[in-house]
């Protein structure tokens, strides 16, 4: 047997597969011979050895616990109800596409209103200028309120600067007077 | 008297849910190991492996040779795990890489007294290096080595030639005899 024969024959000696006990003979008669293909060989077996030591063990209970679904394969293989309503939700999603698709195709009436972007923005245009209208209404009633009640107060202010003045004046006038009478009794001397 | 597979998907096909069950007993933990090892993430691995089962039995139909039904169901359960790394974006080497925490915890439950703390080492870094595989090689391993499979199944599973597997096995024991050694 050759090199490369041997190669060949490397993975099914390796695993013990598909090899005759002829064949298997002339693998190891080789190896006795050569010592590349021995040493090619032991280093894959060590390989092999060391692959060995991974092992997964279970604690003993099984991988799966969820297998209540597995239930009567054939006609309603796995379907409880969740899946039933699953698959009523998908038929009206369908169903909804599909009148969507023949709105669009025009086969069917589309009851919603359409409007073009220029429309939509006149719209737009239209409520802005409702709200500032809205808006100036409330500013301009405030403000009317600020100005009748600051009148107010002025009216008030001025009546009671009136009244001051015109007690000032009535003072004044009692104050003349008698200063008039002090002077003509010191004139007459009476 | 143990009934064959063969025997046991006939009654499932036809109803009989228990017949089901005994066949999830049968080969939840071979297909369990297998995901385990591919993924690397024990809760992942218990996901995935209930998806495989929940779509075997979905599918029970569609198996038209159930002599087959082993190479039937790792496939299944290969498809599953690659759907999931698709959707998830992700490949399985770097899972292991990122999961170190996962490496000592799922592996410390399994040490006996007799284990010695030079081969607790070497089958982290073993479990390491298999995560670092290209994936081809990883799944032969895993396949040959871990589940048993003989390579004209794994050759079956794969939709790959029965030399692609051997020189796939081939190379991957060499790569991982490179890498332990480059790691020590």
């Amino acid at each position: 047997m050759s090199c490369e024969q041997c190669s060949e024959r490397l993975m099914d000696v390796l695993y013990g597969e598909e090899l005759n006990a002829k064949t298997c003979f002339q693998f190891f008669r080789h190896l006795d011979e050569c010592g590349d293909c021995r040493a090619e060989y032991l280093e894959l077996l060590k390989t092999r050895e060391i692959l060995a030591d991974w092992k997964i063990e279970e604690d003993g209970s099984a991988v799966l616990h969820d297998r209540e679904h597995f239930v009567k394969p054939g006609s309603n293989a796995g379907i409880g109800w969740f899946s039933v309503f699953h698959r009523i939700a998908a038929g009206i999603l369908i169903l909804l596409g599909a009148v969507s698709v023949l709105q669009m195709a025009g086969i069917l009436p589309d009851r919603r209103v359409v409007v073009n972007e220029r429309q939509l923005t006149e719209m737009v245009h239209d409520m802005i200028l409702a709200r500032q209208e809205q808006d100036w209404r409330i500013i301009g009633t405030a403000l009317l309120e600020v100005k009748e009640e600051l009148e107010a107060r002025r009216r008030v202010e001025m009546q009671a600067a009136f009244e001051e003045l015109s007690d000032l004046e009535l003072r004044f006038v009692n104050a003349l007077e008698e200063n008039n009478r002090r002077v003509q009794t010191l004139l007459t001397g009476r | 008297m143990d009934r064959t597979d063969e025997h046991l998907l006939e009654l499932a096909a036809e109803g009989d849910a228990a017949c089901f069950g005994e066949l999830i007993e049968r080969w939840e933990r071979r297909i369990f190991g297998f995901i385990y090892r591919y993924v690397g993430n024990r809760e992942e691995a218990k996901d995935l492996t209930q998806d495989t089962f929940t779509k075997a039995f979905r599918n029970l139909g569609r198996l038209t040779d159930r002599t087959r039904f082993s190479s039937w169901l790792y496939k299944i359960a290969l498809n599953e795990c690659r759907m999931r790394f698709r959707r998830e974006s992700r490949f399985p080497k770097v899972s292991w890489e990122q999961n170190r925490e996962e490496l000592q915890k799922t592996t410390r439950d399994h040490w006996t007294p007799a284990t010695t703390l030079e081969n607790r080492e070497q089958v982290h870094l073993l479990r390491e290096v298999i995560g670092l595989l290209p994936e081809e090689q990883k799944l032969v391993i895993i396949m040959k080595e871990y589940q048993g499979l003989k390579f004209h199944e794994i050759s079956e599973i794969l939709g790959i030639p029965l030399s692609t597997a051997k020189s796939r096995m081939y190379l991957g024991l060499k790569t991982i005899r490179k890498l332990m050694e480059e790691k020590t």
